[in-house]
């Protein structure tokens, strides 16, 4: 007979084990890089960022009070740091003040770029796969990126084009752009431009592609051009600047009734490469663009350097254009026996030889051209009704908000919908 | 972690990388055909004791480059003297033939000349004025205005006039590149002309010199 013990059966899994006095085992601690996931991926970071947008936006509102729309928009919404003059609040008073100082604030890209990161960091760590919330955030994040996509590429230009005469090229008066022009035959001529984010006053411009310096002596975002009385005192030693000055103007406000364009100026010096000895000083402005009306008639400051002329232009920044419109014949319909305009027309001859395009358009009031990615819209027209002045848009994102709104409404139909299943789901089993 | 996230992760990274990649200001060259106009107008001021002489053809640039010469030889031959029947004498180009037209819209000519055979051959136009029609700055201006441009002022004069000796007179040789006019000839000097401008709507329309 087998001898009765107190021992436990015998377990395949191996004897029990008595837990009793064992601390439980601790969760290993998440390292610094998951770390930095998770705050990027929380949501305390996404309320923080929507309040710093909303103060954005209210900034930039008072500040569109005494600046220009678009110069603001650059300023605050298009930048990664802006600083907010104490200034913008004197909008909320009746009273003119002037307050000193202002503060560093994030702009709209910084704000943008986080809410992104927060949005896609947020998915890959917290949240679980549900196609509506997926659908929705991903709808955001389409958003985000076309207002990144617009800024980078969009394009709103004018064309002006006189009767009997062809453009290839847009302006955006935006934007304003230096220009170093010689000649490299009787026909043809080499063009060196200079974006307007290098012409702040003080910055000395070098480049291979210039025989000379360029020193920014001073350069006015608006300004207005004067008449000299006298050459004598002068600041420019060539070109109008001997019987122009240009002088300081505020840009255009966001609420002037009238909204002109701001018309910049520069002084330059122009210098020997490497060297501060000076070849001359001349007065640009985009303003001897605006009186010449025809681009063949702006009047250039020339400068000759070693047996070559080169002609200084401060110009609105250009977009040359693979193809060429030909103006046929601009038409001012009124209606009968008034002075009261029907109808604006441009019958062009769009020419593109790299597409083997050839062929007559008629642009009209409500009937664009739409052509390689650009739409061109009848604005207006010169005054003695000889040209005409199309405006030229080119955003390769526009449809990117319309899909944006598709995604979040079906995500949010989704979601809803598969939250209400799940109601009605519980109701029913009670 | 799952695929999925870990494609989003790269896709956050990915959207840094461009953020930070959003372009620095770049200056940029590039060649492009020298703007021209498409009308020209070459004239020669010439002044006299009594009048001022004025010789001028105009037409398409192109056509105008094919006459250049010709124009040149004839302003280099024109000769003056006191008889009122023949104040002016000069050798007219093989080429060119005598026009019957005396009077075009109102102004009178002293003589014109066809340039070729072809029906809408460019005319070369001689005309006079008393001597207070001979300002060279005025003359210019009305040019201008004729062709779509913006008036200049005397230190620009440069841009559009040459001095030549023509015997003992120092003449004014004018040449100017603009529109086409929509009334050819136009008025003379001390006349208003309208101002090319911008139309409404236009957002350069107010903008002018102070």
């Amino acid at each position: 007979m087998a001898e009765a013990t107190d021992t436990l059966a015998k377990d395949p899994f191996g004897p029990a084990k008595d837990f009793a006095g064992t601390a439980p085992r601790k969760r290993s601690q998440p390292g610094p890089i998951r770390l930095f996931f998770q705050a990027l991926a929380s949501l305390r970071l996404t309320v923080v960022l929507l309040f710093l947008g909303m103060m954005l936006v209210f900034f930039g509102s008072l500040a569109q009070v005494d600046g220009g729309i678009w110069h603001i928009v650059s300023k605050y919404f298009r930048a990664f740091v802006v600083w907010v003059p104490f200034q913008v609040f004197n909008s909320l008073s009746s009273r003119y003040t002037t307050i000193p100082g202002g503060f560093p604030y994030p702009g709209g890209f910084t704000i943008g770029f986080l809410l992104l990161v927060n949005l896609i960091t947020a998915h890959a760590l917290r949240f679980r796969f549900r196609a509506g919330i997926l659908l929705i955030h991903s709808g955001l994040i389409v958003l985000l990126l076309s207002e990144l996509v617009t800024a980078q590429l969009a394009v709103e230009a004018t064309m002006n084009i006189d009767e009997g005469n062809s453009s290839n090229f847009v302006y955006d008066t935006r934007e304003a752009e230096l220009a170093v022009i010689s000649a490299v035959d009787s026909k043809q001529d080499n063009v060196v431009v200079i974006p307007e984010a290098m012409l702040w006053s003080g910055n000395r411009i070098e480049h291979e592609s210039l025989p000379f310096d360029i020193v920014v002596d001073d350069f006015f975002e608006n300004s207005h051009v004067v008449t000299r009385k006298t050459k004598a005192g002068a600041r420019a030693t060539f070109g109008e600047g001997l019987y122009d000055d240009a002088r300081f103007r505020p840009v255009v406000k966001g609420t002037d009734p009238n909204q002109e364009v701001d018309v910049p100026s520069a002084y330059l010096s122009i210098r020997k490469k490497g060297s501060d000895t000076r070849l001359g000083t001349c007065l640009v402005s985009c303003f001897y663009g605006i009186l010449a009306h025809s681009d063949w008639d702006v009047t250039p400051q020339v400068l000759k350097h070693d047996g070559k002329e080169y002609r200084f232009y401060l110009r609105y920044r250009r977009y040359y254009k693979p193809y060429r419109l030909y103006l046929h014949d601009f038409k001012h319909d009124k209606y009968d026996g008034t002075e009261i305009p029907k109808n604006f027309s441009s019958n062009v001859q769009l020419i593109d030889p790299s597409r083997g395009e050839d062929r007559e358009v008629l642009i009209w009031m409500n009937h664009p051209l739409r052509y390689a990615g650009e739409t061109f819209f009848q604005a207006s027209f010169k005054r003695d009704e000889t040209g005409t002045v199309l405006t030229v848009v080119k955003n390769p994102g526009w449809l990117m908000p319309y899909i944006s709104c598709v995604m979040v409404s079906l995500g949010l139909v989704i979601h809803f919908s598969q939250s209400l299943a799940k109601f009605l789901k519980r109701e029913l089993l009670k | 972690m799952p695929n999925i996230r870990r494609r989003f992760l790269l896709a956050a990274i990915a959207v840094g990388l461009l953020a930070a990649g959003c372009a620095d200001p770049q200056i940029t060259q590039y060649t492009v055909e020298r703007p021209r106009a498409p009308y020209r107008l070459m004239a020669a001021l010439i002044p006299q004791p009594d009048r001022t002489w004025f010789v001028r053809l105009q037409g398409p640039r192109e056509e105008i480059e094919k006459c250049v010469a010709d124009f040149d030889a004839f302003v280099a031959s024109l000769r003056f003297s006191e008889n009122e029947d023949t104040p002016i004498e000069w050798d007219k180009p093989a080429a060119w033939k005598v026009s019957d037209k005396r009077e075009v819209r109102g102004f009178r000519r002293h003589a014109t000349f066809q340039v070729n055979d072809e029906p809408d051959s460019l005319e070369v136009v001689i005309t006079s004025l008393g001597p207070a029609g001979g300002d060279v700055l005025a003359n210019v201006n009305r040019y201008r205005g004729q062709l779509g441009l913006a008036k200049i002022k005397e230190h620009q004069l440069g841009r559009a006039t040459r001095k030549q000796m023509l015997g003992d007179t120092e003449i004014t040789r004018i040449d100017i590149e603009g529109r086409q006019p929509a009334t050819p000839g136009g008025m003379p000097p001390f006349h208003s002309t309208s101002s090319v401008g911008v139309g409404p709507g236009n957002e350069l329309a107010g903008i002018s010199r102070e």
